[in-house]
């Protein structure tokens, strides 16, 4: 007989059959069936192999387990005696028994790693876990079949200890990725592919009592240790016994216990709940639905459920008291899952003695943990549930039938007006004895307190699950009790909120945020469920309203988005939940306040809440106005963007009249006065695009408002105001402009109602507020607002002009540089203002610009860096007439001083001036008036700005900042580009321009010095300096030189390179140092990088370096080479000698170490260089005893008296090398012989040279240098011995190594001496 | 715990399916709407934006857009593509003749849309109590239905006047849908 049975809750319909298909669409269906983009967007059968060859690796411990457990069973079964367990664990059974622990662990772990992938796999699914279903069963069921046999096969054999032993071990990563699949979507799901035969319940319970640490009156022993990792493990099990505990026969039929006198099986069951009851991890859950189960068992209800409720209760109580939070969770979440599984009747009885535990929610234990809050509310919800019969609320209101079958069925006739919701509402009222004939127990007064108090909990969790609560309560409850919650709700809005200062509306600042999110949550739920009937919706409306605009500072910032993202719920349910005609009174105020929320929010998420809440409105009332526009144009993706939702959409949406004067409030009252300071730019911004839509309207309503508040004492509002008047006046003038006349201040009462009070800012503006907290800010806004009055053709009256200069010139001095920009801008607008009024910068403006710049003696640096910027932006006349003074300052200022103290040594002032001179030179040569006069001044700049261009190129000065020195070196590469670039504007037929132009060896130096660039450490330099290089290289027509087209194929034009990334540049750019004229600069970027910091720039410069010249010839050949394969070397006439090592090393000593002598930043590298040449052989096979002299007299010169360790290890390494680095004397590696007998000589000088330096440094004053050198030292005799074991000096070489392995090098220096001096004489030859 | 992820917890929780109606204009897309939320059908007028209508069928919740079948609105379609779940195409089955044509076109180029991949598609051929009006079998044959390799579909007979048929149609594509999505229960 078979005991299959299919659990009603687990029925699924798998069948494939399509409703009234035809056989051709049935193949159509099985194709898209079989299509995994079938399911939206991320495909799993691309991983579905993986858990199969998950499962399919454990298959071999499981069959060996499956096998060992049938012999097991077959020797029980013949003599199956008390001490059986005992035996068979003695016997060995057990798979790892002859397993060195190691291999089997380094398994496990291999093991875990595939199950760990396997889980982050499932982790993407969290989101969107339902895409998952149609692959569960595939998932599920093959593990659980698998467990399910063995856990039978364990079962019979009854051993606890190897049970224990097997689920710890090999079933663990099963039970782990089940775990996790019901972490991901959720175990009310993935239970269902669960086997659910009653044979498997026994062995399940078995399974999981052994690997329980329950020590059980009864005699269970405690066995397996408390495992932490089997967790989840424990929990499966629990889910698996919860749904095998819903079997529909009596447990006493399948309890094989029961003949042999033990534990009734309910009783196991419930013992073990209980146990895991108060677990502290995850189990408690499961241990939760298997009690309420179990104890809703028709054969378990009636003699277990009330025990287990009172106990459950008191226990909860009690332990309170005890402070034990994990035991009270458990109690409290297994009393809220039965309250819910269990049926009203049977809870009934004993539902008194489950409210006492709602009390607890004011124990400071529960106060203090929001989880035990959020249980305790959810327990009094289902409590209440309990108390009132399950009935859907007849006076609910209900917008008509909405049933598609009864609509269909009744016939073409029939036609239901909308009006048919309120006749429902009328036709419930009339029977209201039914309606009020139940009475409500006074037992939920106390329910829906514990739920209105938790709608102003501090946590979301619990004051969204009181509002579910809320709406499921209110559902049952008769009409009048329903409105009394729902004005209580309304009434919690109201609690503290204050009447604004201005007399009219409300003042929102001291309400609880927390109160009016969960209010919302509340109204929204009623809502959606037909509760918040439409007369109070008068009385509701107007405080959605303004929690749609929810915001409270919180001093830099604010709060409020939690409740705004809940007002824009509400008006989703109001969508769906009432007709057209219901909501009509309030459409205009939801739908702009929604339009304004949806675009001109902060928030993103708030954005496309009220996005999704208007298109909801817009298409199931039909009566927003535009709707259809504005959800085409403000839809979810268009509202992400918020610069384009504020700048475009919002002033697309300004133009329907409706929305107008909503959106420029909302942005001229809020945005413009929001704590985020780019939120008031945004503002600003927006207000000048929305100008144009109504320009009496911006003037006579918006304008009046901001200049007054442009004085304001509070920050955000005079910043926001400053900034929006500038940018509105700027957008009037341009539409003046538009419309053909020529500026609008003359217009009407505009000079006096606009011009005077705009200028009257400038002219007195408070000092206080340009000083104080927040001067930057103000500053900053106020020179926007000069800037564009300016551009705007402000006219100057008054005070006005020498006023906005002052606020200019002042704004320069500052030390934000942000501020400076603006000053600097204002400077340059209100130049060329002058410039329209025909009247040129005020001389003494100038002068003070001018003295600002100069490099004086304790001058301001802040001050050099705003004028040095101000200067750049100067254009007109004022460059005729004091042109060459502003070059001759800028040049000076851009300048590395070196011969005055480090305070006027500052980098941004001569990164500014570089930028000036760039930008002064691209203004002048663009000048189209009076071109000879400009063309002249250019021309006689020009040679000395490129010198200074050059100069700057080379500044590599540090503070503590870093390599501050790379800012003047990026500007000074983009100041040639410019320049570049210029020539190539005006290059064609102007034969005076030309005059500008670059001599080649310029040319040649430029393009060497960005190549050095482009290779050295920072990567940001390396970017600018590969991507100037390649555009003078092959967009400038005029950069000619000789070997362009040679450089032009080395680096071609179309390389996709990253100049950024050291893996590639190094590689790319190496072939370019066969180019002797590039090769000094190049390699002395390359050094700096190779002796850099960091460890990938170092890693892979070195690596590309060495690969290069091992790729070279040692020395060139005596002969001319032989024809080269690249084309353009074939081409020229005499193809240039091929580069050799001995030409790097000459490069690298004679052009590089020799011209930095004691520049640490290139020298200390060099040395490093040198060191790898050694190690990698280059040294060597360059083969050159003088240029080895010659190098070692450098080396040696370096490091001569230095106190830089750095320098002293790198020096120690090169001289190491030249002792050993050099080869044998008459050694012939390269065949090409090594000299004469004086060669010989020399290089036997120059490691004995090399030597001495070393043994020098044994007695230095650093320790340090004393030990690396000793180690060195021993390595090189080491090397030496093993080169040539026969060697006659081999003894004295022995007794130094031992000397230099005995002595203790940290011992002072005075003291080692001696030992010093006695390795030299041991060493020299 | 915002309004986005509260809708799109509703929206499994609760069983909704979204079903967008589409089709030429006048081939009665409206009236079905209307005819399967119990309205009046006797004044329809052309549908300038969307409507959206809420039926509980089966124990799912259906939401019903019905969009603008006219020309120049055509290019609004693809915003309410957005998580649809069934694709209801209306076609006159009255209509002229060269109307076919460019009804084949728009039903083939929007089976493309990325955003519609794998919803299930019903072709009702609505006005089917008119004189002259082509058979089911006959339109399928006109659309190149055949062709439909992407998407489940079925073309269903019907009129949204008598309202014969229009449950049949419904049945089939919620019964598609639910396979698809809520299959589990």
């Amino acid at each position: 007989m078979t005991r299959e049975i299919m659990l009603a809750a687990a029925q699924r319909d798998h069948e494939d059959s399509v409703a009234a298909g035809s056989t051709g669409e049935k193949e159509a269906a099985a194709a898209a069936a079989a299509d995994p983009n079938d399911c939206g967007p991320p495909s799993f059968f691309a991983h579905a192999d993986l858990f199969a060859t998950l499962l399919a690796s454990l298959a071999p411990d499981l069959d060996k387990l499956q096998a060992q457990l049938e012999g097991q069973r077959t020797i029980g079964k013949e003599g199956r005696s008390e001490d059986a367990p005992a035996v068979v664990d003695g016997g060995g059974v057990m798979m790892d028994h002859n397993v060195d622990p190691a291999t089997a662990d380094a398994k496990t772990c291999a093991q875990d790693r595939q199950f760990a992938q396997a889980r982050e796999l499932l982790d993407a699914y969290q989101e969107q876990p339902w895409l998952l279903d149609a692959h569960l069963e595939q998932l599920v069921q093959p593990t659980m079949a698998r467990l399910q046999v063995l856990m039978s096969l364990l079962y019979e054999v009854g051993d606890a200890v190897l049970t224990a032993r097997c689920v710890r071990e090999t079933f663990r990563p099963l039970l782990g990725l089940l775990y996790h699949l019901s972490k991901v979507r959720g175990h009310k799901t993935v239970i269902k592919f669960f086997p659910h035969e009653v044979a498997d319940l026994e062995p399940v319970l078995f399974v999981l009592e052994s690997v329980t640490t329950m020590n059980k009156a009864g005699g269970t022993v405690p066995r397996a240790s408390s495992d932490s990792q089997l967790w989840e493990g424990r929990y499966v099990l629990l889910l698996w016994l919860s749904l095998l505990s819903m079997v529909p026969f009596d447990l006493k039929t399948v309890d094989s216990g029961t003949e042999t006198g033990g534990d009734p099986l309910v009783d196991r069951i419930m013992a073990l709940a209980k146990h895991y009851l108060s677990s502290v991890s995850k189990e408690y859950e499961g241990a939760a639905l298997l009690l309420m189960r179990l104890a809703t068992r028709k054969d378990a209800a009636v003699t277990h459920l009330p025990d287990l409720v009172s106990w459950a209760a008191q226990e909860a109580i009690s332990s309170v008291a005890n402070g034990d939070v994990f035991r009270q969770r458990g109690f409290l979440l297994a009393l809220s899952t039965i309250c819910k599984g269990a049926r009203r009747e049977l809870l009934l009885p004993v539902i008194d003695k489950v409210l006492p535990c709602c009390a607890l929610v004011d124990e400071p234990l529960v106060q203090h943990n929001a989880l035990l809050r959020k249980l305790l509310v959810k327990l009094a919800q289902r409590a209440g549930l309990v108390y009132l019969k399950p009935r859907a609320a007849k006076w609910r209101y209900d917008r008509g039938n909405r049933s598609l079958e009864r609509n269909l069925a009744g016939t073409a006739t029939v036609s239901l007006t909308p009006a048919q919701g309120s006749n429902h509402i009328a036709d419930s009222c009339a029977d209201d004895d039914d309606e009020e004939d139940f009475d409500v127990p006074e037992e939920l007064d106390s329910v829906v307190e514990i739920l209105l108090n938790g709608l102003r909990d501090r946590d979301t969790i619990i004051r969204w699950s009181a509002a579910k609560g809320i709406g499921r309560i209110v559902n049952r409850l008769p009409h009048n009790l329903g409105q009394d919650i729902v004005l209580s709700i309304v009434a919690l809005l109201e609690e503290d909120v204050l009447v604004a200062p201005d007399g009219k509306g409300h003042d929102l600042s001291q309400v609880s945020d927390s109160t009016w999110h969960g209010s919302c949550l509340a109204l929204a739920e009623l809502a959606r469920r037909g509760l918040l009937l439409p007369d109070r919706l008068g009385d509701v409306v107007p405080w959605i309203l303004l929690a749609l605009k929810f915001d409270q500072r919180r001093g830099a910032h604010s709060i409020g988005s939690h409740v705004r993202d809940a007002a824009c719920y509400v008006c989703w349910s109001f969508a769906r939940a009432y007709a057209p005609e219901i909501i009509a009174p309030f459409v205009s105020d939801l739908a702009s306040a929604l339009v304004v929320v949806s675009l001109c929010d902060r928030e993103v998420n708030i954005r496309r809440a009220a996005s999704a809440a208007f298109q909801e409105n817009v298409g199931r009332q039909g009566l927003f106005p535009h709707g259809i526009d504005i959800v085409t144009a403000a839809d979810y993706f268009a509202v992400g963007n918020r610069t384009a939702a504020f700048l475009d959409i919002a002033v697309g949406v300004a133009r329907y009249p409706e929305y107008h004067s909503q959106i420029c409030q909302h942005v001229a009252t809020i945005s413009l006065v929001h704590w985020d300071p780019t939120m008031r730019v945004l503002a600003a911004d927006a207000l000048a695009n929305l100008t144009p839509i109504d320009l009496a309207y911006m003037s006579r309503e918006v304008l009046p408002t901001l200049i007054v508040q442009a004085g304001s004492e509070e920050l955000n509002v005079r910043h926001g105001a400053a900034l929006a008047i500038g940018e509105i006046c700027l957008a009037l003038q341009k539409s003046a402009a538009t419309a053909g006349g020529a500026t609008p201040w003359g217009e009407g009462d505009t000079m006096t109602k606009v011009v005077l009070p705009i200028s009257k800012i400038i002219e007195t503006y408070p000092p206080r507020h340009l000083d104080g907290f927040g001067g930057d800010q103000t500053r900053f806004a106020v020179c926007r607002l000069i800037t564009r009055l300016a551009q705007a053709f402000w006219p100057a009256t008054g005070d006005f002009r020498s006023a906005a200069w002052q606020l200019a010139i002042r704004a320069l001095s500052q030390r934000d540089e942000k501020v400076q920009t603006a000053g600097a801008a204002a400077v340059a607008a209100l130049n060329s203002w002058h410039v329209r009024e025909t009247r040129g910068i005020d001389a003494a403006m100038l002068e003070e610009m001018l003295d600002g710049v100069k490099v004086l003696p304790n001058a301001d640096r802040f001050k050099r860096r705003g004028c040095a910027m101000a200067l750049g932006g100067l254009t007109g006349d004022v460059l005729v007439r004091s042109g060459q003074r502003i070059f001759a300052a800028l040049m000076d200022a851009a300048m590395v001083q070196t011969d005055l103290s480090s305070s006027l040594n500052d980098a941004e002032s001569r990164r500014n001036a570089v930028q000036a001179l760039a930008s002064l030179a691209t203004h002048l040569s663009r000048e189209r008036q009076s071109r000879t006069e400009h063309r002249d001044l250019l021309r006689a700049v020009m040679p000395r700005l490129r010198a200074t261009l050059f100069a700057g190129l080379a500044d590599y000065c540090t503070d503590s900042r870093g390599d501050v020195g790379s800012w003047v070196r990026q500007a000074c590469m983009h100041a040639f580009r410019d320049l570049a670039r210029l020539e190539n504007d005006n290059g064609d037929g102007d034969c005076e321009v030309i005059a500008v132009a670059m001599s080649e060896d310029e040319r040649v130096r430029l393009a060497g010095e960005l190549c050095k660039q482009a290779v050295e450490k920072i990567d940001r330099m390396r970017e600018v300096a590969g991507a100037v290089l390649m555009e003078v290289l092959w967009e400038v027509d005029g950069f000619e030189f000789e070997g362009r087209e040679e450089l032009r194929a080395l680096l071609p034009r179309n390389a996709e390179l990253n100049w950024s990334s050291s893996t590639q540049v190094y590689t790319f750019m190496m072939p370019v140092l066969a180019m002797p004229q590039f090769r000094a600069p190049l390699l002395e970027g390359l050094v700096v990088s190779i002796g850099g910091l960091s460890e990938s720039l170092v890693r892979h410069s070195s690596a590309a370096f060495i690969a290069y010249i091992n790729s070279l010839p040692a020395l060139p050949p005596a002969q001319p080479p032989p024809q080269q394969p690249q084309p353009q070397q074939q081409l020229q006439q005499s193809p240039p000698p091929p580069l050799t090592i001995h030409a790097i090393l000459t490069t690298l000593c004679d052009n590089i170490l020799a011209t930095h002598t004691r520049i640490d930043r290139v020298s200390i590298p060099t040395l490093e260089t040198l060191d790898l040449m050694f190690g990698c052989g280059a040294v060597r096979r360059a083969r050159d005893a003088v240029l080895w002299a010659r190098a070692l007299t450098l080396v040696q010169a370096e490091v001569f008296r230095s106190r830089d360790v750095k320098k002293l290890l790198a020096g120690a390494k090169v001289f190491c090398g030249f002792v050993v680095g050099l080869g044998r004397e008459g050694e012939n590696d390269d065949g090409d012989g090594g000299g004469g007998g004086g060669v010989e000589q020399a290089v036997v000088e120059v490691r004995r040279k090399a030597l001495a330096q070393l043994v020098g440094y044994l007695a230095h004053p650093y320790p340090k240098v004393r030990r690396a050198v000793a180690e060195l030292l021993y390595l090189a005799l080491t090397s030496e011995e093993n080169d040539d074991v026969d060697d006659e000096g081999m003894d004295e070489e022995e007794s130094a190594q031992d000397i230099l392995l005995a002595t203790d090098w940290d011992l002072p220096a005075t003291q080692l001496k001696d030992t010093r001096d006695r390795l030299k004489a041991l060493l020299s030859p | 715990m915002g309004l986005l992820t509260v809708l799109k917890k509703l929206k499994q929780k609760e069983k909704e399916i979204r079903i967008l109606i589409l089709g030429l204009d006048n081939a009665g897309k409206t009236t079905i709407l209307k005819r399967i939320n119990g309205e009046d059908i006797s004044t329809i007028s052309p549908t300038l934006g969307f409507n959206i209508k809420t039926l509980d069928y089966n124990g799912y919740k259906l939401n019903i857009w019905d969009v603008g079948g006219q020309k120049s609105i055509r290019s609004y379609w693809r915003n309410y593509f957005e998580q649809t779940d069934g694709l209801v195409w209306v076609v006159d089955s009255a209509d002229r003749p060269d109307r076919f044509a460019d009804c084949k076109a728009e039903l083939h180029s929007l089976l493309t849309e990325e955003r519609l991949a794998g919803a299930s598609l019903l072709i009702f051929a609505n006005k089917q109590d008119l004189p002259g009006a082509l058979s089911s079998e006959e339109i399928a044959k006109l659309l190149d239905l055949k062709a439909i390799q992407t998407h489940h579909w079925q073309i269903v007979g019907c009129s949204a006047v008598t309202g014969d048929n229009l449950l049949t149609g419904m049945d089939w594509v919620v019964t598609d849908i639910s396979k698809r999505i809520y299959m589990l229960d």
